[in-house]
């Protein structure tokens, strides 16, 4: 056996807190990325570990492939993961969490397969998918982070919404950017995750984006 | 006055700020913006145009990325849907967005954010 190897971070200006809510926040994998997700369900969780079946279609590879994914906080930096694919394959992986400031942090994402040593050329190939998946799926994780961010900072409050929207009234005289951001697991829930599990509503949509640049004052 | 913060400097009159325009409409019916501490989706249905919340109160996601669909607006993140008729969420009972009262004045679009008291 030979392993194949990938590794790569980067540096975001989100608290680590919500970098990892938005990594248990398994709903939102058949929503914010439903072009590339299928169905996922929720087989098993607690506190800081989810056990989960999903469906998806890789970069370069067009076919509809099933997963079980085992998540779980090793530490409250260090997040392992282990997707069981098909033909026994297992994609281990670690993603380790480092602050860089109060509002920032590092990701640095570690992925091993272990495959037969015949297939060893296709370590720049296995390279190579890893960061197409990551890239593609991260911006997505982006925007949604920095959305999240956002409200988060002008006082949202989850299953509720922003208080001065929903009362008419003025809002904040400025955004808390200094609001701490707790990591509380597991992710409540709202769908039928847990027992049907949930598939993405729709294969295409006609996509508007998350808004209109705002206008100038 | 409106709270500067809420309006981003806009405000028309009466605590109506400029929040687009209707030949952003197009082609699709709707829009969602920014404006100053406020998320809206303004969209146009059945000849008159509209405007929600684009917040969703579950954990905050876009109600209006996706192109209204049967009558419902489906939120990116998790797809809680929405009627468009009323705001309310088809599937959590305690969830509906907040509709904003619009000023259509030629080709500008206006709507109050504030109407409580803090708005005198």
């Amino acid at each position: 056996m030979t392993e194949l190897y990938s590794k790569f971070s980067e540096e975001v200006a989100f608290p680590r807190g919500l970098i990892i809510w938005n990594y248990f926040d398994h709903e939102h994998v058949v929503g914010t990325h439903f072009e590339h997700y299928h169905q996922i369900r929720i087989l098993a969780e607690a506190d800081n570990w989810c056990f989960s079946q999903r469906s998806a279609t890789l970069p370069f590879i067009p076919v509809k492939m099933w997963a079980t994914q085992f998540c779980y906080m090793k530490t409250d930096k260090w997040m392992r993961s282990f997707h069981f694919g098909p033909f026994g394959l297992l994609l281990e992986q670690d993603f380790y969490f480092e602050d860089t400031n109060q509002q920032g942090c590092r990701i640095m994402v570690e992925s091993r397969v272990k495959v037969p040593g015949f297939l060893g050329w296709l370590q720049p190939f296995f390279h190579t998918l890893m960061r197409r998946w990551f890239y593609s799926v991260w911006a997505e994780d982006m925007e949604m982070r920095e959305r999240r961010l956002k409200v988060w900072q002008l006082g949202f409050r989850d299953f509720v919404g922003l208080g001065y929207v929903n009362n008419k009234t003025a809002g904040p005289d400025r955004p808390d950017t200094d609001r701490p951001y707790p990591i509380e697991l597991p992710v409540p829930k709202i769908t039928d995750i847990a027992r049907g599990g949930v598939s993405r509503p729709f294969k295409a949509s006609n996509k508007l984006g998350y808004g209109l640049p705002e206008l100038p004052q | 006055m409106a709270n500067q913060s809420s309006d981003g400097g806009r405000q028309v009159s009466d605590g109506f700020v400029k929040i687009g325009y209707v030949h952003e409409l197009e082609p699709a019916n709707q829009f969602s913006r920014w404006v100053g501490d406020h998320d809206l989706l303004v969209f146009r249905r059945n000849g008159a145009v509209r405007a929600f919340s684009n917040i969703c109160p579950h954990f905050g996601g876009p109600v209006g990325y996706h192109q209204l669909a049967d009558g419902k607006f489906t939120c990116l993140w998790h797809n809680l849907q929405f009627d468009a008729e009323t705001g309310q969420c088809l599937a959590v009972a305690k969830f509906k967005l907040r509709e904003y009262k619009l000023l259509i004045e030629g080709n500008v679009i206006s709507a109050q954010l504030v109407e409580g008291p803090a708005s005198e």
